[in-house]
């Protein structure tokens, strides 16, 4: 066992603490508020919620005709995507090829005009412009600037974006997405990423992978309930990832065309050690590799879906999942699948995962003529492999090879 | 330990004082991690208990409460790190390890000394508690390959320290026994 199993193995089992901690903690477990009593409670620093917010609003209602931050004029409109896009995760020429959005027939509440450059909705404080979009048939990419009339964004820190140091700065969306007709889909990992401008002013673009199978013209319907971001100066330890949230509504129909002449559609169905390179799809800003993943099964009875159910709900109401759908989301334990992606000359395409088996990759602005896909069974592999890379980012190859599940080459040009 | 969450997210204080303590161990391994000091540790895990407390309505299913604990948890530890400012002198650190002068205030000085902060964090939270990658990113709120380039560079540090002896095929089985560790406790 190396030395660095050694300590962590040490470290693993010794479960021992110290007794000052016990006797603090156990001060506080004593003597835990009501619950009815600690709802209200501010213990320590205050931040700006929806309360603040509702209170900015009622202070000022006229704020958002009055207001010279509001009124004045936006520069950035139908131009965001020129200002982004290459300080994002997936860098690329978005400008020369999107839609700027325009307001509709009906205008707005704000009294932006018909057919002004982009569609605004405000509320809490918060004006939200949905400025250009542009689809390459496997997300829709949407720029947006978002106005705070409060100010406090110039303290926002910048985030990790990739495998080295490069940041970029971000703001938390809250909400839902669908497409028309379709089943909303909760705004997880879908972060507005790109720049402050002042301390009242973000302009950034948002990512919202399509399914799997929506490849049409269409429209998203953006429904925000909060907009957030972090001060390096305040960290309020309550609020987990967010020194400040507005809570409010932003809906959006968004119409977006897919650029089908943009993404490229490759079977591979190569499989080996239990798991399948499905297939990958290739756009001029983003690779996405689909692997069929092993799994086990772990049996859940109707019983104890039940029960569990009955729990949660209190024996009253629906559980908001079925017994099939709970089954195929906890019964399933997969296996470890981490891929990665390189081009022809072995650069490594920076990537993350999106769900069990599903890899997205930034292109970056790399020429890709041919891809190599290794698909690994454990994460140390991964790393090491990634690891490899010499000073000017070539992945060795040959080691991939030998220590992926699953290795290819796909012709892309 | 799902049903003292389900009871915990009822208010049943007894409920909660009982999960609390059962994940001590652990909050304190990942808070030493960061603050090294062992005051500034008793202080985060006080603070991180009362917050969980008050705001248990906010953890959206049972089985993630150990990721939303622990995510508290740091975020108080950073809050405490900023505040003092304060970095933990090797003089400190034999100080304790002469006064109690027992093994883990040994092995938690090694490794201390090994790694810088962001490092440990991730090392603690995969090697020792068995998070994944994924519930670690959203944990520390970064991206998942800078969590594994975080957990292969620490790896790669402490190694460089000491005679590497035997390959790395054991990590697998330590990682194997962290797994069946959850799953004694769940």
């Amino acid at each position: 066992m190396s030395q660095f199993e050694d300590m962590m193995d040490r470290i693993s089992n010794n479960n021992e603490v110290p007794d000052r901690v016990w006797k603090k903690l156990d001060y506080v477990l004593d003597d835990l508020p009501e619950h009815e009593e600690s709802a209200g409670i501010n213990r320590r620093g205050h931040r700006i919620t929806a309360t603040a917010a509702a209170v900015v609003v009622a202070a000022g209602a006229a704020l958002c005709c009055a207001n010279p931050t509001f009124a004045a004029k936006i520069p950035f409109i139908g131009k965001i995507f020129a200002e982004v896009e290459n300080e994002v995760p997936f860098s690329g020429n978005y400008s020369e090829k999107a839609n700027v959005l325009s307001q509709g027939a009906e205008g707005d509440e704000s009294g932006n005009a018909v057919g002004s450059e982009g569609i605004v909705k405000e509320d809490a404080g918060v004006k939200v412009t949905a400025s250009e979009v542009y689809c390459d048939g496997l997300s829709v990419f949407l720029t947006t600037e978002v106005e705070v009339e409060q100010g406090g964004l110039k303290n926002m820190p910048g985030h990790y974006i990739g495998d080295g140091d490069a940041t970029a700065e971000m703001m938390y969306l809250r909400g839902s997405w669908n497409l028309s007709d379709g089943t909303p889909i909760e705004l997880m990992n879908d972060n507005l990423e790109g720049k402050v401008v002042d301390d009242h002013t973000f302009v950034g673009m948002l990512k919202l992978n399509l399914p799997e199978n929506g490849m049409a013209d269409g429209k998203v319907q953006l429904n925000l309930s909060s907009v957030g971001w972090d001060d390096v100066t305040k960290l309020d330890a309550e609020d987990i990832s967010e020194s400040y949230r507005m809570e409010g509504q932003w809906n959006f129909d968004i119409p977006f065309t897919v650029d089908t002449e943009s993404v490229k559609e490759i079977a591979v169905n190569k499989e080996a050690g239990g798991y399948t390179l499905e297939k990958v799809f290739v756009s001029p800003y983003q690779v996405v590799t689909y692997v069929n993943v092993p799994f086990t099964e772990r049996e859940i009875t109707r019983e104890e879906f039940d029960e569990m159910m009955d729990e949660k709900t209190g024996g009253e109401g629906d559980p908001g999942i079925s017994y099939e759908e709970y089954v195929e989301m906890a019964g399933r334990d997969y296996q470890e699948c981490e891929t990665v992606i390189c081009n022809q000359d072995g650069e490594l395409l920076f990537s993350n995962p999106d769900g069990y088996g599903k890899t997205v990759a930034a292109v970056d602005g790399k020429e890709i003529t041919m891809l190599h896909v290794f698909v690994f069974d454990n994460f140390e592999d991964d790393i090491e492999i990634e690891k490899s890379r010499l000073d000017d980012g070539i992945v060795d190859m040959k080691k991939a090879s030998e220590k992926a599940v699953i290795s290819t080459e796909i012709a892309v040009k | 330990m799902d049903t003292l969450v389900r009871q915990a997210r009822k208010h049943d204080k007894d409920a909660f004082c009982q999960l609390i303590k059962l994940h001590t161990p652990s909050m304190y391994k990942v808070a030493k991690a960061i603050l090294k000091n062992d005051e500034d540790v008793a202080d985060a895990i006080q603070e991180t208990a009362l917050a969980c407390w008050e705001k248990i309505e906010t953890l959206k299913k049972d089985k993630y409460f150990k990721t939303w604990l622990i995510r508290i948890l740091i975020n108080h530890c950073n809050l405490i790190y900023r505040q003092r400012s304060r970095m933990i002198s090797e003089v400190v650190l034999l100080e304790e390890g002469r006064t109690e002068e027992n093994y883990s205030a040994v092995e938690w000085k090694e490794f201390l000394k090994c790694l810088d902060e962001k490092y440990r964090v991730v090392t603690v939270l995969y090697y020792v508690e068995g998070f994944k990658i994924r519930e670690i990113a959203q944990i520390l709120d970064i991206s998942e390959k800078t969590v594994s380039g975080r957990l292969a560079t620490a790896r790669d540090r402490i190694e460089k320290q000491y005679t590497r002896e035997k390959p790395q095929a054991v990590i697998y089985q330590m990682r194997e026994k962290n797994l069946q560790k959850k799953e004694i406790l769940l």
